[in-house]
This record gives C-alpha cells, structure tokens and sequence, in this order.
C-alpha cells in the first residue's frame, strides 16, 4: 500500500469516530500516535483470569 | 532581598505570626522579585498583584488583631493554571480555554483562602497537563532556573520553577503519570503525590479521573507537609475523594531513620532503563546517608518499569481522549502540536484494552503493596537523566517514556520527589521515596532524615548573580 492510500485510510478511520477536522499534519501526528499506542499495548503484558476485576469497580454504601 | 526569596514556609510563619515580618512587605518582595525575574523563566501565566497585596493586607490586619491562622496566613502561593481560583480564567495553558473563567474555587483554592494563604498567580503548565514543553502556545513554557536553556520538567513546570527562583515558598501542581515529582525533579524542590483521593481533585481540569492528583510544591520537606496539611481532606463533591482522617503530616517529621527499613526498587534504574550516571549515582549515595542514619535498605523487586508505564499510559490517554474528544473533532488547530498528538493517542485504544489495562492495575497493585510488606517505604529514581534543554524536541519526547513515576499513579500510593544533589553541570538531581496508601507521614519522615543530613536545600539557582 502507498503513503497516499495509507493516509486515505487513516483519513477515512478519523472521519468514522468524528475526527474529520483534521489536516495531513494532523493525520501524521494520529498515525504516529497510534503507532506509538500500539507498541505500548505490546509492553502490557500481565497475565489475568477471568476472577480479574477493574481496578474501578466500586461498592455502594447502604442507602446511596 | 535574597533572604527574604528563600523563606520557607516555616520561617516566613514563625516570623510573621511574631510581627517580625509584615505579609504585606514579604509579597511585595517577592513581586518585585518576580517583575525582576520572570521574564528569564516565564513562570507565571498570570500574575495577580492586586490579589496579592489584597491578601496579604487582610492578613496582616487579622494577625495584628489577634487572629491568626496558621502556617499559612500571610504567606504566598500559586497555582497551577488548571486549578480554579474563583474570577479567573483557567486556561490550561491552552487556546482552547483562553476565557474559561473560574465560577467558584477549587476546594484546594478555597482551603488555602481559608488558610489565610497569598495568593499569587496561576503557574505555567503544559497543555492541558500533557502537552509540553510547546512553543506554539498562547503563553511561552517555563524554563529552568537552574538553566534557562533547559527544561523545569512538567507539566507543573510554573510551580517548580517558580520555587527555585524565590517566587514564592508554596505551589500547587498536578500528577497523572509524574507531573508533580518531575518539575520537582528537574528544580531541585520537594513534589508530594499524595494518595489517590488525599486531596480533592473537583475544580481541576481533568486529564484522567482515575490517575489525576493534586499535589504540593515547597523547598523543603517540612514546607510540603505543612501545605499538605492546609490542602488534604475528603471531599463529597469528589467521586474519587478517600473518607479517612487527616492526620497532622508534620508529626513525624524529626523522627529520623533510625530503625526505619526501606526498600530500595533498583531494577526501575540498572535492568529495566539505563540512567544517567550521576542521577543513579545520587540515589545509591542517598541510600548509604540513610543507611548511616541508622536505616536498613533491602533491595526489593516489582514488575518491570515498562509494564507499569504502558498501564499508566493506556489508562491515561482513554480517559484523555474521551474528555477531549469534542474539541479534537471540533477545533484540532487550537491545540499546540505536542498536546494534539499526545492526545489523540487514545483516538483508536480498543475498549477491551482499556478494561483490560485497569484490571492489571488491580494486579500491579497488589504486587507493589505486597513488596512493600515489612518495610515502611521504598527508594528508587524519579527521572532517568537531569533536565535536558527545553529546544531539544528529540531529548524531551525521549526523556517521558523512560521516567519511573508512572507506576505510583498506577498503585495510588504516595510518592515523593526530593533533591539529592547536582549534576557535574550543576542541574538537580532527584530520588523517589514511595509508600503503601495513605502512609505519606513515612516518606515525610525520610526525605526530612535526608535533608537534615545533606546541605541540598541551601542551594540557590545562579539567577542573582
């Protein structure tokens, strides 16, 4: 695939979550930071079970 | 004119609660100090005068009929410009919230009102607390004392660089993934990250709910505990705020490190990143003063540097994007480079990655606590290397993915960034001292140990020279 149709595809997946403001200095800057995302999510490498719960699940307290 | 600049909080309240030392002349010092200074570092982004002098005149009076408050009645603060303060705008240091002036206080606005504190200015930020050091701003960044060619750390960088020059004795920054121990780093001052839910977060701009904390900024470790007092407390209004007591953090402060055990996460600093010499150097000297100091130091072991980082960075820019998305669909130009491309790093993070990210949270977590058994604190590094020039683009976006700050947003318990010496070019360096939640009187008692023992505090940036 060419840098054109890379950038068109970029273009078309930014349009798709409402991101359709921006120029190509913009589009790069979202491509590198999806890059550098993506080998974050590689580095994150904990084992769970199914038992794992968000850190955010919360109690209720009596009455509220 | 000097003394009066490096005041601690202690010894401004010891001398203004005896009426040896006028609220109303300290501030006026320290605004013309200001009006001398800052156009060097840019640490304010908005000075108030009249607010100052405002305050302080009421203080005076009050402390002269009797009513004084406490450490800090008559004595001058500022604030990070993402915290409200009531009839000001917090901008962010952005474009995008140019206008956004403050209806009310933040808590820790009104707390410091109440206190009796002078209220100075809002400090320069990044954009948005991510976005910086930017050129391409509103307002220009900070710079740092130390060296005005090289960067203060951030994104509280106003409120770090505003204590190393002599603006003021008391800040407030804000921490998600380091922001308060990174300027404090870089400035050669004290940066407390209390406990998640420690101190109110309701009236500052959000980065991200679950990682954001308000911190305190001083010169000294006694100056942080004494604003950590006035500033901590549990909020209603705050979803995340903690109801537990708020004991008096001053307490334990000349407790010493005798018998004290401390933990020492090496790995973060020679297996997981390669530091600088000298600021590893720093850490492992200040390991052997608390050692004479009557310390055992056990070396102890968490997960890799990079797994916390990666949770707290993916965690982090969710919550980011989904808070800035509609300026990003809507006004991308308003924001500066930097902060458009750090945020819209979470444009495309998949839901189950995020869900996924925060349930190794938990886990990492419970690893960290679970190392911390026996000990009442750990030791490790802050930044990898001192403050690198503020021009150098390549240098800053390297420096933030190595810092190893990120893992104490990560687990919620206290962290706290101290000076442990100079670089052979004469830049800060700095150590981390960690805890279990809701323990910060531990780290307090530490870094005063350490201070006590070492002459760092007593340094000033060259800028009077």
């Amino acid at each position: 695939m060419s840098d054109t149709e890379n950038l068109q595809s970029l273009k078309d997946r930014a349009a798709a979550i409402g991101l359709a403001n921006l120029t190509d200095k913009h589009l790069e800057q979202l491509a590198r930071a999806t890059a550098s995302a993506g080998k974050r999510k590689e580095r994150l490498k904990v084992e769970l079970s199914l038992a794992d719960e968000p850190s955010h699940v919360f109690s209720l307290e009596e009455g509220r | 004119m000097t003394d009066l600049a490096y005041l601690t909080i202690a010894e401004a309240s010891r001398l203004i609660r005896g009426r040896d030392l006028s609220p109303v002349e300290y501030t006026q010092a320290l605004l013309d100090r200001i009006d001398a200074h800052d156009s060097k570092f840019d640490a304010f982004l908005r000075l108030t005068p009249d607010i100052a002098l405002r305050d302080a005149k009421r203080a005076e009076a009050e402390i002269a009929k009797g009513g004084y408050r406490g450490p800090m009645h008559g004595v001058p603060y500022g604030l990070k410009d993402i915290i409200d303060y009531e009839g000001l705008p917090t901008t962010g240091h952005s474009k995008i919230l140019e206008n956004n002036a403050a209806k009310s206080d933040s808590p820790v606005a009104a707390k410091l009102r109440a206190a009796g504190g002078v209220f100075m200015g809002k400090l320069s930020t990044h954009e948005f607390a991510i976005g910086g050091p930017s050129f391409d701003l509103p307002w220009p960044p900070a710079r740092n004392p130390w060296n005005r060619d090289h960067h203060p750390g951030g994104s509280s960088s106003g409120s770090g660089a505003a204590l190393a020059a002599g603006f003021l004795p008391a800040a407030l920054g804000t921490d998600t993934g380091g922001s308060v121990r990174n300027p404090a780093s870089m400035c050669g001052v004290v940066g407390m990250k209390a406990t998640y839910g420690r101190v109110s977060r309701r009236g500052v701009l959000p980065l991200s709910f679950s990682l954001d904390h308000i911190g305190p900024m001083t010169r000294t470790v006694e100056d942080n505990a004494l604003l950590l007092n006035v500033i901590a407390g549990h909020d209603p209004g705050d979803p995340g705020s903690a109801k537990i007591e708020t004991p008096d953090f001053t307490a334990d402060l000349g407790g010493g490190a005798k018998g004290l055990k401390i933990g020492v996460v090496r790995h973060f600093y020679t297996r997981d990143e390669t530091p600088d010499p000298e600021m590893a150097q720093g850490i492992e000297d200040a390991l052997k003063v608390l050692e004479g100091l009557g310390a055992e130091i056990r070396e102890i072991e968490v997960a890799p540097l990079q797994v916390y980082a990666a949770c707290n960075r993916t965690i982090l820019v969710s919550e980011a994007y989904a808070i800035h998305e509609k300026w990003l669909q809507e006004r991308p130009q308003d924001y500066g480079d930097r902060c458009r491309e750090r945020l819209m790093a979470g444009a495309f993070i998949r839901a189950a990655d995020y869900v996924n990210a925060t349930r190794m949270r938990r886990k990492l977590t419970d690893r960290f606590n679970a190392a911390l058994d026996g000990l009442d604190a750990a030791v490790t590094i802050s930044s990898m290397e001192p403050a690198c020039a503020i021009g150098d683009e390549e240098a800053v976006d390297r420096t933030y993915p190595r810092q190893a700050r990120a893992p104490f947003n990560v687990t919620g318990g206290p962290a706290l960034a101290a000076p442990t010496g100079f670089s052979s070019s004469g830049l800060p360096l700095a150590m981390q001292i960690v805890g279990r939640p809701f323990e910060e009187a531990a780290l307090y008692r530490i870094a005063k140990a350490y201070e006590d023992a070492t002459e760092w505090k007593d340094k000033r940036p060259p800028i009077d020279d």
